[in-house]
């Protein structure tokens, strides 16, 4: 048996450059269908400690510099061999969303808004008003179609919401001078740019 | 877990990204790691506390 592989994204294409895995291992492009698992044959699954996570997010990030599409993979997926059976379709439409992009991090910081619990109309509806964090509308119109794409993840407390927002590569300064420019109801803390990790299709996250 | 101990922020968004977002890929794939859950817990409460320290932080 091979040994496993630590996957750290998936792409279409191999990187531009050889890049090193998080224990200085070559980072293969393994072949699953019409998609290619980026990974490093490892013999043991990654300890959790800071380093080791600083370590796959400075991997992630080396293969994002060498491929224009990429998705990051979560870390510690080890592998013995790769699969996307039944999931190439909308891994290959997200690799598209992301090709040539990056993304902001944005957390969210103000009043929790209580869930309605009048009826199962106003609980439903309210939820959907948290997921779409209206607070930050005049900052969307700012930013305009600098944003290609969002994800929202509504939390609960005084963090109400994560906000992930697609952007053109090197479009971060512009963005985030943008960002300075607009009054908000909300405080917004601002990090990135990052590889492009909450755009992944909705079942793999 | 030691490495949550700090305040470092931009650890903590580190964290955020990379083990709680990403692929997961079901089926052949396992987590390799112990107290996952645990780490997510501790990281959205310290998250949480950040927004409580940095505005008094700020007025003084």
């Amino acid at each position: 048996m091979s040994p496993p592989l630590n996957v750290y994204a998936l792409s279409d294409a191999p990187p531009a450059v050889e890049v090193r895995g998080a224990l200085g291992e070559a980072v293969r492009a393994v072949p699953a269908g019409s998609l290619l698992a980026l990974a490093g044959e490892v013999d043991h699954a990654p300890e959790l400690s800071a380093q080791a996570v600083r370590a796959h997010d400075a991997v992630v990030r080396r293969l994002a510099a060498a491929c224009p599409a990429l998705l990051p993979v979560r870390f510690g997926s080890l592998a013995d061999e790769v699969d996307f059976s039944g999931r190439e379709g909308e891994l290959l439409e997200a690799l598209e969303l992301v090709r040539g992009r990056e993304q902001m991090t944005l957390r969210v910081y103000g009043e929790p808004q209580a869930a309605e619990r009048e009826s199962g109309k106003a609980y439903l509806e309210s939820l959907r008003r948290a997921r779409s964090v209206p607070s930050l509308d005049p900052l969307r119109a700012a930013l305009g179609t600098l944003v290609r794409a969002e994800r929202t993840e509504p939390h609960g407390g005084p963090l109400i919401a994560s906000v992930y927002h697609l952007i053109d590569r090197g479009s971060a300064p512009e963005y985030l001078r943008t960002l300075a420019g607009v009054a908000l109801p909300v405080r917004v803390a601002p990090t990135g740019p990052w590889p492009a990790w909450s755009f992944a299709p909705e079942e793999l996250r | 877990m030691e490495i949550l101990e700090g305040a470092d922020q931009s650890l903590l968004e580190v964290i955020d990204h990379v083990l709680n977002k990403g692929v997961v890929m079901s089926g052949e794939v396992m987590l390799g790691v112990a107290g996952v859950d645990l780490v997510y817990l501790r990281l959205s409460a310290l998250l949480c506390a950040s927004d409580r320290v940095q505005p008094r932080a700020r007025k003084k």
